[in-house]
């Protein structure tokens, strides 16, 4: 039987083809998926290089940091002493660390790599990393000097494990004052200690940090793709092998007319499922790992780290061959048991037998999903103790009941279907009627699109939309340095006027198309030491106890509120503060701060900018009148009209430097942004070879209905109409489907934050929503281009 | 008067070279209107390749097809997709009813596919059906009728809309004998109406309730009869009054 299967797939191959392609595509992409878990995620040897623990050491008493450290390389075999010092970047408010790291430590070396030029070797040289670089806009060969030190640029380097990890690396034991060292040690490799201890108790004593184990979350990570994908690959087989056993079902009655039994033809359709597995592995893992090597590069910029592009999951691959094969093995089991029951006399009339409707599909999918999200929502996947094997088992029962929902849903469509015009009333009963493959094309299709809209929504929940985050493209902040130590109330006018002619070069650099008005914070003149004091903030009350700070508001001033069109007039006598927020605030005065007699600010609600870092709230002259408090200039808003570009920016950050100001321009999230159209696209294509496959299959076992609607005087409009209303049907349930389940999923793992999963990425769900059922409509009208060519074949037979 | 079909030495042949087979040679045909020719012959005789090639389903390889005095092979495909929907009704063996559709739905088909509101295609249909004496089934699925009421839906869609050109192939083969004759009583009743109609039977007693008989061998129209009385000649007296 099964060579009879092997024979028979070598001679139909062709009709299994766009099977096989999927089945191998969905290996593929486990394999790349399972690659991609073990190498994306750098774990902690980031920080510890080949280390397995460390040891912090607070640099600012060096003494005692020079005595610590030797009692750490007294205790340890070896050593690697990496010293940092933060220094301010010119023109901003980042800090960059300095690094003094031997390159060639014994668990140094993995976590520093020179790029181009060479390492420092002496004192005044220094190697940056590309972030650095561009952040200081310095190359090889330049000199840059910060906090009075000048260093020569002899190289570019960067930490293989972590390619964020931004610093300037300077030669071993040329730092001046580290703020702090970190000490890498093993702690398998320690010095054997003198019987009876050391004795000494003016050593200093230390805390030794050792590595976590990222291995749980990887392997959560890794088995839950590979659940989906499998289960992917499942639905997707299921639906090819109930076509391949209805194409067969003649040749399957000749069998069992001839004496074959049950179990003869359950063996012949399971067969098929065998050797497509096979295939479909064999293929797929070559493709996985194919594509993993081409990938590895990007996947490096992605992961922000270098990775072994020969390092992969040979046993992981492996299993996950082997579950490919399980998998289609099993797919191909229901529609053999299916096939083998079918009367000997139908299969030979080649006539499809009635589908039965699947009743308990609705109460199994209440039963799942219900399951599936307790099991999500117990196992805090948004928390660092993720629970791997339940979170798992919710996705895979959220999973399973989304796809126990297709049949009943294909039920629904074909019930409403006799209101629509003659096409898509016979493609959704079609679809209705051969349910069993259908409900298992819409399986996969809700799959694949619950998947991109998952990601989708999980991309935005880390992504703040146009009118969040800390600016707009359009304004940029010109500051006078750290409100908490920069910041000077006591100034003199004339002194102010020096400020404001500081930040106009700034707003000169832009080019003059910007216009600046000066914003200035409160603070309360009995509180001006300068190791004390703090501008007056606003806190938002959370409850009785606590005050969730939200900002320091700007004093009212006639330039600030003309530039948000705030009439002057409007000001109620009482209010304290403007703003655009509706929450309970209150004004908090260092002295006062978290006591009760923080009172509820009195707010009146303005069209102010909502960016965090934007004259969000104002606090009006009468409540500064009322409380004394003086005010400090703070910094320079700058509204453009138009989005700064990236010349603008270097320019103000330049000048900035010079008058020593720093800017903050809108910060970006290309990355995020991108992948969350990525994932669309993703989703779009997946699903629309899914829904190409199935209408193909769909209409291609219809050829005697294409026959009846071509004699009946349907013309090829009609037959494309048929065939891109299928396509419709199943992309707009796939979608339904798809997104009602991802955020079952998502309402589950998110359930006690779910503002985050507010706003809704509307673009990449409407350009799913409309985009899939549009490119389906369009794959279904070519596809159904040709005229039948059964009429020649019956006059032949 | 123009004929309803006309076959003007129409071959057909599949493949090329050595592989090619002449289902059809240089057959000439004429069907008035009113008219019920049978075609009979043996498996292969090209007796269905002559039933698509007059129903526009196939292009003769040589020679003209005319229906109701229009050329087929001047026909674009859309021109013959709506004279298949206006002029020809098709009648198969195996019913070919779509599944998906109901009786009256599949019965409104033609005049649906024509552009006829849904409504109106339907009140249409179910007068078909009822002139045919299945209007009960109407709203039932075709795997909820039986064979002889599948065969009489399927005739009601090859008449609806007054087409005046029935083609029925084997359109008895499945059925017994009792719904065999009730189809054939269908079709001529339908020729009475003023329908040319084409029936291909293997079965003799069929065929004579055809006006002619078309005999066909390897390709060949060999002979053919001249009017035939028909069975229900037995029912009338010689002076052609009812007994």
């Amino acid at each position: 039987m099964f060579r009879w299967a092997g024979r028979m797939f070598r001679r139909e191959w062709r009709q299994q083809v766009l099977v096989l392609c999927l089945l191998t595509a969905a290996v593929a992409a486990s394999v790349v998926f399972a690659t991609l878990a073990t190498n994306a995620v750098p774990g902690p040897t980031a920080e510890f290089g080949g280390a397995n623990a460390s040891v912090r050491v607070d640099g600012t008493d060096p003494a005692l940091a020079a005595a610590t450290i030797a009692a750490v390389q007294d205790r340890f075999n070896s050593v690697d002493v990496i010293a940092h010092r933060a220094i301010l970047v010119p023109g901003t408010l980042q800090h960059l660390d300095v690094r003094d790291s031997d390159p060639n430590g014994t668990y140094t070396a993995t976590v520093l790599d020179l790029r181009h030029g060479r390492s420092p070797q002496r004192a005044g040289e220094v190697a940056l990393t590309d972030g650095a670089a561009n952040v200081l806009d310095v190359g090889i060969g330049s000199d840059i000097t910060v906090d009075d030190i000048t260093w020569t640029v002899v190289g570019t380097v960067e930490n293989p494990k972590d390619l964020s990890d931004e610093f300037a690396l300077v030669a071993p034991g040329t730092l001046p004052s580290p703020d702090s060292y970190r000490l890498l040690v093993d702690d398998h490799d320690r010095v054997p200690a003198p019987p009876g201890g050391s004795g000494d108790t003016s050593t200093p004593q230390f805390g030794l940090e050792v590595m976590g184990s990222e291995d749980t979350a990887v392997a959560a990570l890794v088995l839950t793709a590979s659940t989906l994908a499998m289960t992917l690959v499942g639905l997707i087989a299921a639906s090819g092998f109930a076509v391949v056993a209805q194409r067969r079902q003649r040749q399957l009655g000749l069998l069992s007319a001839i004496g074959a039994t049950t179990r003869h033809v359950r063996m012949a359709v399971v067969s098929n499922g065998v050797i497509l597995g096979v295939i479909a592995a064999v293929l797929g893992t070559a493709a996985g790992v194919g594509g993993w090597l081409l990938a590895a590069p990007a996947v490096e910029i992605a992961a922000n780290h270098r990775v072994d592009r020969f390092h992969l999951p040979w046993v992981l691959i492996a299993v996950l061959a082997l579950l490919a094969i399980v998998v289609a093995t099993l797919a191909a089991w229901w529609p053999a048991r299916a096939a083998s029951r079918i009367p000997v006399m139908t299969a030979l009339s080649g006539r499809p037998p009635r589908s039965r409707a699947v009743r308990r599909s609705l109460v199994a999918t209440a039963v799942l999903i219900a399951g599936g999200v307790t099991g999500v929502a117990l196992s805090h996947p948004t928390s660092a103790h993720v629970q791997p094997l339940l979170l798992v088992a919710g996705i895979v029962g959220i999973v399973i009941g989304t796809v126990f929902a297709a049949p009943a849903a294909i039920r629904v469509l074909g019930a409403l279907a006799h209101r629509l015009p003659f096409a898509p009333r016979l493609a959704c009963r079609d679809l209705a009627r051969s349910q069993a493959r259908s409900a298992a094309a819409l399986a996969a299709i809700t799959l694949a699109l619950g998947i991109a809209v998952s990601v989708i929504v999980i991309a935005s929940t880390n992504e703040y939309s146009v009118d969040e985050g800390n600016l707009s493209t359009h304004q940029l902040l010109i500051r006078v340095g750290d409100p908490h130590t920069d910041l000077q109330p006591d100034l003199t006018a004339a002194e102010v006027d020096q400020l404001d002619a500081r930040a106009a070069t700034v707003v000169a650099a832009l080019g003059g198309d910007g216009s600046s008005v000066a914003l200035d914070v409160a603070f309360n003149p009995s509180n001006l030491d300068p190791s004390m004091r703090e501008p007056i903030s606003l806190g938002a009350r959370i409850d009785d106890h606590s005050i969730r700070w939200i900002a320091y508001p700007y004093v009212q001033t006639p330039e600030l509120l003309a530039l948000y069109d705030v009439d002057p007039a409007s000001i109620g006598p009482s209010t304290e503060v403007l703003t655009q927020r509706t929450d309970p605030m209150v004004l908090l005065d260092i002295q006062k701060r978290d006591g009760p007699d923080a009172a509820k600010a009195r707010t009146q609600a303005a069209a102010l900018p909502t960016y965090s870092s934007a004259p969000n709230a104002i606090i009006t002259t009468a409540t500064m009148e009322q409380h004394g408090w003086i005010t400090a200039r703070a910094g320079w808003i700058v509204e453009s009209p138009g989005a700064l570009t990236v010349e603008q920016i270097r320019a103000a950050r330049g000048a900035a430097a010079v008058a020593g100001l720093a800017i903050e321009v809108r910060s970006t999230q290309d990355g995020i942004s991108q992948l969350r159209w990525d994932s669309t696209l993703v989703g779009v294509l997946l699903a629309l070879a899914i829904v190409t496959m199935t209408v193909g299959l769909i209409r291609g076992e219809s050829r005697q209905d294409l026959t009846t609607l071509t004699a009946t005087g349907a013309s090829p409009r009609t037959r494309r109409a048929l065939a891109a209303s299928t396509a419709i049907a199943l992309s707009v349930l796939g979608i339904l489907l798809g997104t009602v389940g991802a955020y079952i999923a998502l309402v589950a793992a998110f359930h006690s934050e779910l503002d985050s999963l507010v706003p809704v990425p509307f673009p990449q769900l409407l350009t799913l929503a409309l985009g899939l059922p549009l490119l389906s409509a369009i794959g279904g009208w070519l596809m159904a281009r040709r005229e039948p060519a059964t009429f020649s074949r019956r006059v032949l037979d | 008067m123009t004929a309803m079909l006309q076959l003007n030495k129409v071959s057909k042949t599949y493949g090329s070279g050595p592989a090619a087979v002449h289902a059809l040679f240089e057959v000439d045909l004429t069907v008035e209107r009113g008219e019920l020719v049978a075609i009979m012959g043996p498996s292969g005789s090209g007796k269905s390749s002559l039933l698509t090639i007059a129903g526009s389903l196939e292009e003769a390889t040589e020679g003209e097809v005319l229906v109701d005095g229009a050329a087929l092979s001047t026909m674009s495909i859309a021109k013959r997709a709506q004279l298949r929907r206006r002029s020809i009704g098709f009648v198969f063996q195996d019913f070919n009813l779509l599944s998906g559709l109901t009786a009256a739905e599949n019965v409104a088909m033609p005049l649906e596919l024509d552009g006829t509101s849904s409504r109106a295609a339907r009140i249409a249909a179910l007068a078909a059906l009822a002139q045919l004496g299945t209007e009960d089934c109407a709203d039932r699925f075709p795997d909820e009728l039986s064979g002889g009421q599948r065969q009489r839906v399927a005739i009601a869609r090859a008449v609806v809309g007054d087409r005046g050109l029935l083609l029925a192939d084997e359109p008895t083969g499945a059925l017994d004998s009792v719904n065999s004759e009730g189809v054939m009583r269908l079709l001529r009743e339908s020729c009475r109406l003023g329908a040319a109609g084409v029936v291909v039977t293997h079965e003799a007693h069929l065929a004579s309730w055809a006006d002619r008989v078309v005999f066909l061998r390897d390709g060949h129209l060999v002979d053919q009869t001249g009017d035939a009385p028909g069975p229900e000649s037995l029912l009338t007296s010689g002076t052609g009054q009812p007994a």
